[in-house]
């Protein structure tokens, strides 16, 4: 292998890493979960309007009133989210947030994002246990074990061996 | 009749048997023409790609690639770890794609170089590496992933704690391929991105054709042992056919899968080989010719008869089974019937040259030495 | 050394590797808990059962047409013989012979169309052996469901058409071989004495066969083939009757097999039914083009020991059932690598 073709190959190789890290950044799903909960933030207690309006990212939205969280399943690190004030003064809020690559599961905070309270809080991790309200399931539980699967499976398979 | 009519017919058989065959099992089945037109929409932009990929080690005059199993196998790969990550939509695919790269050209160097260890019996051998290969695929993925392989996500592994489970959810890329550039036409959904792929990877085909590497992949495939002394490398030749192939069935895969929203890990692979090569036979393409017409038309018929059969089987005698073993037998049926054919066709041929060799009978024959069985 | 060095080449590595797992499953039964009578004797009865199918191997190879991928159509004519014995209401020994006297009919029938067949296709025997074996299932398939059968133990209940797809043969002639003369020590150890007697009768059969003259034409067609046809041999002629001995056989094997197994699968059973046989005769130490009675036997043992052991003993010691997944590596592994052999005799 010649230095030119080798320098050709790694460079080739560096490409797909460095495309495969860029992918993966931008691709990386995250679990929202936005909040209508009191928070306090320096002290001061901030809470959401009766009813409001939330979408994520331009999509249809939803209404939420107060101490309640709504699921929304998302792709890549930097979303908008827009809420519209029903109740009470009208108003309409857009921010653009970002959310760390490697937290999944993110609780968004809207009294925080409607108090004017710096953006670090907005967001914040995830860690409490599994929420009310049925979370979007990828898997199902299932009891089957492969090895029912691998059976069915065509291969050179002893036909039906007796159990011993 | 005239004679040029006459060499249709026979050149075509097989597909014009089928399209009868179809024809007539569409009304017996009594399903809706709206329905079957969306359905083989939807296949086409889900299998033609896997199909494509058993084009060139058929030029490569390595017959029908049973190995493209161990593509899919790669791309299954790619799928369950980005799957794992989380890595959602067409990032999350292109990701797949390229982890399941690596394992594809590996394990399509593997697959070319034991063919080449078994030249005359390159069929055969794919098709008992694929088994194989299951084995050991089922390894790394029942008790593999999630013991030495480190998984980050619980919910995909089997409750003893370790190998996937049976069936994993592709919600966060389900669709992304087909729903990108939404065409709707006279109300039916057409997967314009899919189609895209398909018109560039049969783009890239035919221009692989034409570069001098395709050009001796072609001269190797017709006669092993001349181009060999021509000076082409056919050993690494025909390794890179199955390498190639492999990749594609691999994406092929992937883009299947994104399709269908599921993997079923130890099935999702198993059939894909026959499928997609009783598909390219219907479509017209023999053990040593095919092209992405036959890929096309064997896609639409193939799938036509996969979706009327079952139907058709139940309003004849009342039994859903009997379309479904028809169309297996069908299935199975185009392929012995092709193989047969391209072995008649090369004994005729041998025994032919032998015979002028022995002095008199029937002229020479001159092609097709480098068979593969 | 060398003479060592040639047992090995000659022996072939994967096959030593498999012998030695073997004795290493056996050394450590009795350590790990596992019942080495009962696992013996576990074997002996599947070797009883599958014996004979590894045998119909033997006349294919022996003639050049490679490993008979396509038995599924001996499998067939052997469930033909069984179904139509039970519908003629034949029971115990009678059912037994008739199932076996009708599967060979049909089995002789069956192996001259395949053996026309493969001589028109020399050298792609197996690739078409295998989809003509899978096409025949799926014929068969649609005929199972369509056939005029009427004995209720075999179509299916509340009015459907067709047989079920799996029947047994209880009441009819079940274990009626393994049974027969068998040696029972203690509560774990049976010896399907008359299942292995039938097996050895056969092999001793094809062994006299082949010292025949008919049969050294055969392998003279297989081994030689210039040869044999400077000697006047029709080759075409000894092929077909290669085929039609390993379908006839191949419908007595699974015959004898379902009289242990206690059930007759139909449908999609026989699919795959040629593939543990042709993994079986492979370890036995026979090539694509040559197989003798010791292959036979060593491989019918080995496979089934492999079988048999390999559960029990990864159970009791990794708690972990990986059998499945070893008998696929295994079994397709030794295909694959007999097939990349390159075989010594010129063709």
């Amino acid at each position: 292998m010649t230095s030119r073709s080798l320098f050709q190959r790694s460079c080739v190789l560096l490409g797909f890493i460095a495309l495969s890290v860029y992918l993966f950044y931008i691709g990386k799903g995250h679990m929202l979960l936005i909040d209508t909960n009191a928070v306090t933030i320096n002290g001061k207690e901030l809470r959401s309007p009766e009813t409001i309006e939330v979408s994520i990212d331009g999509k249809p939205a939803e209404s939420m009133g107060r101490a309640e969280r709504i699921l929304v399943l998302v792709g890549g690190p930097k979303h908008s989210i827009t809420i519209e004030v029903l109740s009470g003064e009208d108003k309409t809020v857009e921010k653009q947030f970002t959310i760390p690559t490697f937290m999944d599961s993110a609780v968004v905070s809207v009294p925080a994002i409607l108090g004017d309270a710096p953006p670090e809080s907005w967001i914040t991790t995830f860690t409490a246990p599994p929420v009310e309200e049925a979370p979007a399931e990828q898997m199902q539980h299932e009891q089957d074990t492969p090895e029912a699967a691998a059976q069915a499976s065509p291969d050179a398979t002893g036909a039906g061996q007796p159990k011993p | 009749m005239s004679s040029k009519l006459r060499n249709f017919f026979i050149d075509n058989a097989v597909v014009i048997l089928f399209v009868v065959l179809i024809a007539i099992a569409i009304p017996v089945s009594g399903l809706p023409g709206t329905f079957l037109m969306q359905e083989i929409l939807t296949r086409l932009g889900r299998n033609t790609f896997l199909v494509i990929a058993l084009l060139l080690p058929i030029m490569a005059g390595m017959g029908l690639n049973f190995g493209m199993v161990l593509g899919a196998m790669a791309g299954q790969l790619g799928l369950i770890f980005i799957t794992d990550w989380n890595i959602v939509g067409i990032p999350g695919l292109l990701l797949a794609m390229i982890i399941s790269l690596p394992i594809s050209v590996f394990l399509g160097w593997l697959c070319g170089s034991i063919m080449n260890l078994a030249k005359g019996r390159e069929m055969v051998t794919g098709f008992i590496l694929a088994f194989f290969m299951n084995g050991l695929y089922m390894m790394v993925v029942l008790y593999a992933m999630g013991s030495i392989i480190p998984i980050m996500n619980p919910e995909l592994l089997l409750s003893r704690g370790y190998g996937i489970r049976n069936v994993v959810g592709l919600d966060g890329v389900r669709q992304s391929l087909d729903t990108l550039i939404p065409l709707k036409i006279a109300g039916l959904n057409i997967p314009a991105f899919s189609f895209l792929i398909i018109a560039a990877v049969s783009y890239f085909i035919i221009w692989f054709r034409k570069t001098k590497i395709g050009q001796d992949m072609r001269a190797a495939g017709q006669d092993r042992a001349v181009s060999g002394a021509a000076g082409i490398p056919v050993e690494q030749t025909r390794i890179l056919a199955i390498i190639i192939s492999t990749v594609l069935a691999g994406i092929g895969q992937i883009i299947f899968l994104q399709n269908l929203g599921t993997i079923n890990t130890t099935s999702s692979h198993e059939q894909i080989g026959m499928f997609s090569i009783a598909a390219l036979l219907i479509g017209g393409a023999s053990v040593t010719k095919a092209s992405i017409p036959n890929v096309i038309v064997g896609v639409i018929l193939f799938h036509l008869l996969f979706l009327v059969s079952p139907m058709a089987g139940k309003n004849l005698i009342g039994s859903g089974m009997l379309g479904e073993y028809f169309r297996q037998f069908v299935s199975y049926g185009v392929i012995a019937l092709a193989l047969v054919l391209y072995e008649w066709k090369r004994v005729t041929q041998e025994n032919d040259s032998r015979a002028t060799l022995r002095g008199g009978g029937a002229p020479a024959a001159k092609e097709a030495k480098g068979g593969a069985a | 050394m060398d003479s060592m060095k040639r047992f090995v080449a000659d022996f072939g590595l994967p096959r030593i590797i498999i012998t030695l797992y073997l004795f290493a499953l056996f050394f450590a039964a009795p350590f790990v808990g596992v019942n080495l009578p009962a696992s013996i004797s576990d074997t002996m009865i599947r070797i009883g059962m599958n014996g004979i199918m590894v045998l119909a191997l033997v006349p294919m190879i022996q003639s050049g047409c490679g490993l008979n991928f396509g038995l599924s159509l001996g499998v067939i004519a052997g469930l033909l013989g069984a179904t139509i014995s039970i519908e003629m209401g034949f029971v115990g020994a009678w059912g037994f012979g008739a199932a076996i006297l009708i599967s060979q009919v049909f089995g002789a029938v069956f192996g001259y169309g395949y053996g026309k067949l493969l001589n028109r296709v020399k050298g792609g025997e197996m690739m078409i052996a295998t989809y003509v074996g899978f096409s025949s299932v799926m014929i068969m398939s649609i005929a199972w469901l369509i056939l005029p059968f009427k004995d209720p133990t075999m179509i299916w209940g509340y009015g459907g058409t067709g047989l079920r797809t799996t029947i047994s043969v209880e009441g009819f002639w079940r274990h009626i071989l393994d049974d027969f003369l068998v040696i029972q020590i203690g509560e774990n150890f049976k010896f399907p004495t008359g299942a292995i007697l039938v097996f050895a009768a056969m092999s001793f059969l094809i062994w006299v066969f082949f010292h025949l003259k008919i049969g050294t034409a055969i392998t003279a067609v297989g081994s030689n083939p210039t040869y044999a046809r400077a000697s006047g041999i029709n080759i075409d002629r000894m092929r077909i009757v290669s085929v039609m001995m390993s379908t006839m056989l191949g419908a007595l094997g699974i015959i004898v097999f379902q009289q242990s197994f206690g059930f007759i699968q139909l449908y999609e059973g026989p699919l795959y039914m040629a593939f543990p046989a042709v993994a079986a005769i492979l370890i036995g130490g026979a090539g694509v083009n040559k197989a003798t009675l010791t292959n036979v036997f060593i491989g019918a043992a080995l496979y089934q020991g492999i079988l048999t052991m390999t559960p029990s003993i990864f159970n009791a010691v990794l708690k972990v059932d990986m059998s499945d997944v070893i008998r696929i590596i295994v079994s397709n592994g030794m295909i694959l690598y007999a097939l990349t052999r390159k075989t010594k005799v010129a063709k």
